[in-house]
């Protein structure tokens, strides 16, 4: 069956192309100047007159075995309602009832689809064209994103959508804490040594290139960080152990380093712009310096910081290099029903080594096609 | 000199249990970052330098750095001795040696020779960018300072142009991709398939074919250049007002035109303040990968950009290496191991240095022209 589906499929995008070679030829001949050239290109379109493959005998074919296929999906349905009816409600081992719990969860929605297969099946005219509002509603809402299939491709934005946003949580999660308190502490308590050192240090991890971050991902950071949430003294923490290298949290983790000089120097400079006046009339008062800091010159900074940490996420989200090479290349809604583990998750595929761009991650997969 | 803010609230008191509780800890986050920067920069020294540099003289190993990229061979010979050789050496062994069985053989892409395709990739990208960007950008930014006047559509050009310095990179690649590799106007007398529209020029058979310039230095050049224009429009139209405006009004006096007065009085003193800033866009450019994995790059090729070319303006048209994209390449393609250490360390090595060096040049260049500059 696949074989003719593919066979069938191949034939008509032939004569799909031979046709518009043909229109060429015809619009080249009418163009052209003396006679034996026109006769010449005439008698090539004639030639490439293509036989445009009838698909009614495939369809008839796959038609045919619609009743089959009914049938198989109704014993299916009935076969798998009688295995739920029959499962115990709790085993002894914790492995066997997590996974009985899943079963159990899933069930409804795989009964409710199967149920409704045969239904679809006999709805499905392959003749009628998809409406456009279709079309736009499948592509934002679609869950899946698979290009280059041998079948059908699906256009559905929404993993690609979800692992950005994953990775740039991740990523705010950590820089937004990092790169506003060193500004508050670089600012408001470092002496002017401290000062002259690290704001150049800072400010020089924005020169570097993002494809280097994304090597050091690659090459050094996933491993440390999965060898190190191996130990078993850190096995507490939601997600670990992880088992691949690359994933959203190490994506996470050097987008949150590109981001930091960002969020850094603007919430730095948000702070300098504050009147020293309000400090002088805080002091006056008797507060403390920590008082001064955290009741009048963060709050009258605030929107300062906050213009900070959204330009960081811009950089975040726009960033493509890191998340190309880091962050795995299985396209997929990360499980959140597993809870907060998800986070370590989106592994790439076990082949990922040495391919060609054929499996570009999220952000850039639309760039292929 | 401590300014005079800190010497007031020197003697606050600041003994406090949780005081000291939260100045640590801001401390530790900000020292945490500082030591991640170190120890980054730390390990690509520490893995990348002796590749480029040795011990002994000359010092720098300038094979790294002139060398072709070229596969590399890995085998062992019958006395059991371990080889490495990239692929012309490699040849060349087998010919020397045709009866000699070779074991375990491997083979690693990219992995031998040196960059210096990758190096001559990324100086042509980066050098035909400038000069695009440069003349569009200053023309652009005389034009915005100098001649037009407050309206809401210059205020409405102002707007887009710091709008295009939010774009992510990749939507720059995208746009290169359909517009100078699928769509931009070109003439030839053979229109490809996939021209979106032909105009006859009537002079022979040549005619205007939307078709591209397909994947080329050209198309990257363009790309790279679309990308940094904000950067120097916006730091060309701050050096051209830094001009004081008495420098026009006495030109204008004594009856210069308009455009004397720009190119003898305003051009001359602001193209140092130009110039400097657009040296960090040279940095950003070098540094990007993304708008050129599309228009410009390409993994492998034999040959330097300039060899083998029919015609001189045939480099322009031709795909070539570039130094982000190779290490791209390297991380991503080849697997890691310790024969593909030394062209991958040595490569971000390289490239790192190659950026930071413009990266601090800009810097203190800009710091020099603020200093120097006061009217």
């Amino acid at each position: 069956m696949t074989a003719a589906v593919t066979t069938t499929k191949e034939a008509v995008q032939n004569a799909d192309l031979l046709e518009k070679d043909r229109n060429s030829l015809l619009a080249a001949a009418a163009h052209a100047k003396d006679l034996t050239e026109r006769q010449k290109l005439l008698a090539d379109a004639h030639a490439s007159l293509a036989e445009k493959p009838g698909i009614d005998g495939p369809m008839q074919t796959l038609m045919l075995r619609q009743p089959d296929c009914i049938a198989t999906h109704t014993t299916l349905h009935q076969a798998c309602a009688g295995i739920l009816a029959k499962l115990p409600p709790s085993l002894s081992q914790s492995e066997a009832n997590r996974l009985l719990h899943a079963a159990n969860k899933a069930a409804p929605l795989f009964l409710d689809a199967l149920g409704q297969a045969p239904l679809q099946i006999l709805q499905w005219r392959h003749d009628q064209p998809v409406p456009l509002a279709d079309a736009i509603r499948s592509f934002l809402t679609g869950k899946d994103w698979v290009t280059g299939g041998a079948w059908q491709d699906f256009y559905g934005i929404l993993p690609l959508l979800i692992g950005s946003l994953m990775i740039s949580l991740v990523a705010l999660c950590l820089a937004i804490p990092a790169g506003v308190g060193a500004a508050i502490y670089i600012n408001q308590f470092a002496s002017p040594t401290e000062q002259a050192v690290v704001k150049p240090v800072i400010e020089f991890i924005q020169a570097i290139p993002s494809v280097v971050l994304g090597f050091i991902g690659i090459l050094v950071f996933g491993t440390v960080l999965r060898d190190l949430s191996q130990l078993d003294s850190l096995s507490w923490v939601p997600g670990f152990p992880i088992e691949e290298r690359l994933n959203i949290f190490t994506a996470g983790c050097l987008l949150a380093l590109m981001s930091i000089p960002t969020i850094f120097s603007l919430a730095e400079d948000a702070l300098n712009n504050v009147p020293s006046a309000y400090a002088e009339a805080s002091d006056a008062l008797g507060a403390s310096r920590i008082q001064t800091s955290f009741r009048v010159i963060i709050p009258a900074a605030f929107s300062g910081i906050l213009a900070a940490v959204l330009l960081g996420l811009g950089r975040v989200i726009g960033e493509t290099m890191v998340v190309l090479l880091v962050a795995g290349k299985r396209i997929k809604i990360p499980d959140f029903s597993a809870g907060l583990g998800c986070w370590a998750s989106m592994p790439p595929p076990t082949s990922s080594s040495a391919g060609p761009i054929t499996n570009i991650p999220p952000r850039c997969s639309i760039l292929k096609h | 000199m401590l300014n005079p803010e800190t010497l007031i609230r020197k003697g606050l008191p600041k003994g406090h249990l949780k005081d000291r509780l939260v100045r640590v800890l801001l401390g530790a986050t900000t020292y945490f970052i500082v030591i991640i920067a170190a120890l980054l920069f730390a390990k690509i020294i520490k893995d990348g330098a002796p590749v480029l540099f040795s011990t002994k003289a000359p010092y720098v190993d300038l094979g790294f750095l002139l060398d072709k990229n070229q596969t590399l061979h890995v085998f062992d010979d019958a006395q059991g001795v371990r080889h490495q050789l990239p692929a012309s050496a490699y040849s060349d062994y087998v010919k020397q040696h045709e009866d000699a069985p070779i074991y375990n053989p491997q083979t690693f892409s990219y992995s031998g020779g040196g960059i210096v395709g990758p190096i001559v990739g990324t100086a042509l990208l980066t050098i035909g960018s400038m000069i695009l960007a440069l003349f569009f950008g200053v023309c652009a930014a005389i034009y915005l300072s100098e001649y037009a006047k407050q309206s809401p559509f210059i205020h409405a050009v102002r707007l887009a142009i710091l709008n295009l310095a939010g774009i992510p990179s990749i939507v720059f690649g995208l746009f290169g991709f359909a517009v100078f590799v699928l769509a931009v106007p070109v003439i030839t007398s053979t229109p490809s398939d996939r021209s979106l529209l032909t105009l006859p020029l009537f002079i022979s058979n040549y005619v205007i074919s939307f078709q591209g310039w397909n994947s080329s230095l050209i198309a990257g050049c363009a790309t790279l250049a679309c990308m940094i224009l904000p950067v120097i429009i916006t730091a060309s139209e701050e050096s051209l007002r830094a001009v004081p405006q008495g420098f026009r009004d006495a030109s204008l006096a004594m009856g210069a035109t308009r455009w004397q007065t720009i190119r003898k009085c305003v051009l001359p003193f602001s193209l140092p303040g130009i110039l400097t800033s657009s040296l960090l866009a040279i940095t950003r450019v070098a540094g990007e990968t993304a708008p050129i994995m599309f228009t410009a790059a390409v993994a492998a090729k034999d040959d330097l950009p300039w060899e083998s070319l029919a015609h001189p303006f045939d480099l322009l048209a031709s795909q070539v290496q570039a130094l982000p994209y190779h290490i791209y390449t390297l991380a991503a393609r080849i697997p890691a191991s310790e024969y593909t250490r030394r062209a991958q360390y040595g490569s971000v090595f390289v490239f790192l240095l190659l950026v930071m060096t413009l990266s601090l040049g800009s810097m203190i260049l800009r710091a020099r022209l603020r200093a120097k500059l006061k009217w």
